[in-house]
């Protein structure tokens, strides 16, 4: 490896790779971390040109590469399966250019989503996807997974608002897709390589779109008796064509650890709460707003508290967002799930993960995205115990097992990773999988970036070579 | 409209087969002939790219028009690609829904055509583009096997994201058989605000709507020839200019905006907005997504330019320079203009006054195509515009999908 090693620091120059064991460490996975393996090497490069080198060299070497943003990918997106050079892109983060009047800004992968909407934030614009981990995710890492957020559900996901990437191949060549102009005439490569989960090369550039701030919020409180009276509401209010800005759900569990990390008042005897946020102009709005509160008082909402102030939002979309942090309080460990349901099979969904639970004697409690069906099971234990472990694992494949039998599908904004691999051949037939290998063909042809992610490749019946195959014909 | 004089796929053989398998059969034997696939549905969109590079058959979809599912609470549909907009329309109105998407051929698109070319219209502004809106498709591949992506629920990253790739690839990637949509509940009220502008007021009045204190769905601006081809007893028809502003909300959000945006414009440009209130509106949204697919009877070629937003008044300016009584459109907000090059124009004309456009459109990063000319003409004329950087990938991304070249050969960007 040491040649390798010398031939990345010729490029990045020193102080730009990480080599000792101890170090790597870190690098060993993301917010997945059921699954570990080091790297030989994480390589900072500050430039395109260095991302190309790093890449050449990595083929020169024969070695794979995988794409890093801030890791906080939650299916091991950033796990190095095989070992091999990690490509951190922590430190391009340059905000190139923002261009109010074409609605459009130019970012470096590594910048962390939160920045450019708190930069936008003076002229009234924002970056619409908004997961909840804004604070620490990167743009790239955004691109990578097609992240979402609670505010996704009227505003769309990060494909929605991705207008071009630059990206270096992973042959180590750099290519333009998209720009800062909409309608180029050709395949929408952009719309594919949001979410390929960095397989398709590193994204070194990203034209985004930028939102107007919406005018005014009515942010509401919703206070249930039973997580059913809570869903339910969620799907009339769909139902009734109100699409509001976010409408998350939180179940009781989740509430206690909440109001002991930041006090915001929640009602501790509550079965469930939903945030439920219109906004937008301000003309309309408290009508909006009214409808809303009287579907959940239908519901049997036992009170609906509205946000009087910008700082009592502000503190109750905090506390939503670090929703996941406050967990440690309840577990050693948790894992994070991800799966979708139609909307109107939220109330089932739930009930099963109640009957999961129990079955598994693991406690799960509840905190996502309600509006778009996005569920986000978190499942607790402690990993010293192999036992936990492996309840955990089979009761988080049992809920994902239902969401695909309701017609759903096993994640709806973290991804297939490393970790629901094995749940692609259960969504997809072999065709279905062999086309998908083929795109990845037309890409990474060697599959040398990011190997062993998102489609499987077990099962020699569906690694087919086909396409080589009829051209040769 | 022109009746193209080389025929292209017209001589050629028409099967219409009646479910997807007999589609899949279809396509696997041609395959194996090394005949060429041309799916079709009510004919609305031959026009656009180049004549086919091979003969083949053509496939026509309209009976692949099942509604497969409606949930109509979860606001999704999946139905079959061959259904057509109008009956899709109906079947999402029923439930007070719709698909925010406008339809230049809304009496024969059908959905399979209208992602095929991806098209939209003014309301992309404020609603997004057909892409948006689809989050499972099947199609049919080079194999004759129906394949699928994405799935029936409105958020999902399980696999690539095949929706996006075949939105606009004109039927060169496959036959798409089954597509699921995210609709939206019908906006309760709408209203179209129309303001006369004499030429030096434009740019201004583009800037002033780009901060507006409202949120408009659609900004277009219409050359004096293109209102009067659109509406011939128009009262604006004597300004340089028509700005329509369009919005949809709740009934409250909408007249706020009206009365707001009137207030901005007297402010701003002294002078005054005519509103037209939901129920008249209608007509006019309707005229404004059909002018690209509606050129005037004698028009020899439609041309589609893409700018920067903040380009559209110069270009906007320039087209009416380079063709005078050209009908003029642009999607303001969106940087999309559209023109129709008028008759008696000779060809030698037509070519100079399009290369150079094209060229400025080059020059602002931008593009030109041509949506419909002459079939004779479309060897001399930029059909899908300058060559992208990433041509060499969409090439890769074609030859690994669709190696033996089956799909609409030779009709695509860089005769794909
Ligand atoms: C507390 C918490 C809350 C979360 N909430 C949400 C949420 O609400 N919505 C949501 O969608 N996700 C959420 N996530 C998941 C995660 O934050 C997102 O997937 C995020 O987009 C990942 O960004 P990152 O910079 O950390 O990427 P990483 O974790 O570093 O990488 C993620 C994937 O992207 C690839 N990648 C990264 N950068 C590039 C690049 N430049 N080019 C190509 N590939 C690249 C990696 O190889 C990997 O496969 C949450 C995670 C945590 C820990």
């Amino acid at each position: 490896m040491k040649p390798l090693f010398d031939k990345l620091e010729s490029i990045v120059g020193p102080g730009a790779l990480i080599t000792a064991s101890s170090e790597l460490l870190v690098y060993e996975c993301d917010g997945f971390t059921i699954e570990k393996n080091k790297p030989d090497v994480v390589v900072f490069p500050k430039t395109t040109q260095e991302v190309a080198e790093i890449v050449r060299a990595c083929n020169a070497f024969g070695v794979p590469f995988i794409p890093r943003g801030a890791g906080t990918s939650l299916a091991g997106g950033c796990l190095p399966v095989g070992g091999g050079v990690v490509i951190s892109l922590a430190r391009m983060k340059k905000i190139l250019e923002v261009d109010y009047r074409n609605r459009c800004a130019l970012v470096e992968p590594g910048v962390i989503n939160l920045w450019l909407t708190n930069h936008m934030k003076p002229h009234g614009y924002h970056f619409a996807p908004d997961p909840s981990s804004q604070g620490a995710c990167t743009i790239g890492g955004n691109v990578a997974t097609n992240s979402g957020g609670p505010h996704t559900l009227k505003y769309g996901v990060t494909v929605n608002h991705i207008l071009g990437v630059e990206l270096v191949l992973p042959d180590g060549s750099i290519v333009r897709t998209g720009g800062p102009i909409e309608d180029n005439p050709g395949y929408d490569l952009t719309g594919v390589i949001v979410g390929s989960e960095g397989t398709f090369g590193v994204a070194v550039k990203t034209w985004v779109r930028i939102t107007r701030n919406p005018v005014a919020y009515r942010t509401l409180l919703g206070v249930f008796e039973t997580v059913d009276d809570a869903t339910n509401t969620i799907s009339e209010i769909i139902g009734a064509g109100i699409i509001p800005g976010a409408l998350e759900m939180l179940d009781q569990m989740i509430l206690g650890a909440l109001e002991e990390a930041f006090h915001f008042g929640f009602p501790l005897d509550a079965g469930a709460i939903l945030i439920m946020e219109v906004d937008g102009l301000k003309a309309g709005l408290d009508e909006e707003a009214e409808r809303i509160t009287a579907i959940a008082k239908k519901n049997g909402a036992r009170e609906v508290r509205q946000a009087d102030s910008d700082a009592q939002r502000t503190l109750l979309w905090k506390a939503r967002k670090q929703a996941f942090g406050a967990v440690g309080r309840l577990a050693p460990s948790f894992c994070t799930q991800d799966g979708v349901v139609p909307r109107s099979m939220l109330p089932h969904i739930l009930r099963e993960i109640q009957r999961i639970g129990k079955k598994y004697d693991t406690r799960i409690c509840n905190v996502f995205h309600a509006g778009d069906g996005n569920i986000h099971p978190i499942l607790l234990f402690d990993e010293r115990d192999p036992e936990q472990v492996k309840r955990v694992l089979a009761a988080s494949h049992e809920i994902l097992d239902e969401c695909i039998r309701v017609g759903g599908s096993v994640t709806g904004e973290h991804g297939i990773g490393v970790e629901k691999i094995d749940f692609m051949p259960k969504l997809f037939s072999p065709e279905d999988l062999g086309m998908m290998i083929r795109l990845r063909n037309a890409f990474n042809p060697r599959n040398n970036c990011s190997p062993h992610k998102m489609l499987p490749t077990s099962g020699a019946c569906v690694e087919t070579t086909r396409a080589g195959r009829m051209a040769a014909l | 409209m022109i009746q193209p004089k080389n025929t292209g796929e017209l001589g050629m053989e028409v099967r219409k087969p009646a479910s997807v398998e007999e589609a899949g059969e279809i396509i696997r034997r041609a395959a194996q002939a090394r005949a060429a696939i041309f799916p079709f549905g009510n004919d609305s969109k031959r026009h656009i790219g180049f004549t086919p590079s091979k003969m083949g058959l053509r496939l026509n979809t309209l009976n692949l028009n099942r509604l497969v599912d409606y949930p109509a609470r979860d606001m999704t549909v999946t139905v079959q690609a061959g259904i057509s907009m109008k009956l899709l329309r109906g079947i999402l109105a029923k439930e007070g829904q719709c698909l925010p998407v406008d339809d230049p051929c809304p009496d024969q698109s059908t959905l399979g055509g209208m992602l095929a070319v991806n098209c939209n219209g003014p309301r992309r502004f404020g609603w997004g583009t057909l892409r948006d809106y689809v989050i499972g498709i099947s199609v049919i591949n080079d194999e004759g096997k129906e394949t699928k992506a994405g799935g029936r629920v409105v958020k999902n990253v399980a696999g690539y994201d095949f929706c996006k790739l075949h939105t606009g690839a004109l039927g060169t990637l496959g036959l798409i058989s089954q597509v699921t949509l995210k609709v939206r509940p019908k906006p309760e009220s709408s209203a179209m605000a129309v303001i006369g502008l004499n030429q030096k007021d434009l740019e201004p009045a583009l800037d002033l709507v780009h901060g507006t204190a409202t949120r408009p769905v659609s900004i277009d601006i219409l050359n004096q020839a293109a209102v009067r081809h659109l509406k011939p007893d128009s009262s604006n028809a004597s300004k340089d200019w028509t700005l329509l502003i369009g919005f949809e909300h709740n009934e409250k959000a909408v007249a706020w905006q009206c009365e707001t945006l009137m207030e901005e414009v007297r402010q701003g440009l002294g002078r005054e907005t005519q509103v037209i209130p939901k129920g008249k509106d209608q007509a006019i949204w309707e005229s404004l997504a059909r002018f690209q697919a509606a050129p005037p009877a004698d028009s020899q070629a439609t041309f589609k330019i893409n700018v920067a937003p903040a380009k559209v008044a110069a270009f906007a300016t320039l087209i009416d320079e380079t063709f005078p009584l050209c009908p003029v459109q642009a999607h303001a907000g969106s940087g999309i203009l559209f023109g129709h090059v008028p008759g008696a124009l000779p060809f030698a004309e037509v070519h100079r006054g399009i290369q150079s456009l094209l060229e400025k459109a080059k020059r602002s990063l931008g593009n030109l195509t041509i949506l419909h000319c002459h079939e004779d003409w479309k060897n001399d004329l930029p059909v899908w515009g300058a060559p992208r950087d990433d041509l060499f990938l969409m090439r890769k991304v074609k030859e690994s999908l669709d190696p033996m070249g089956l799909f609409n050969p030779g009709r695509f960007v860089d005769r794909i």
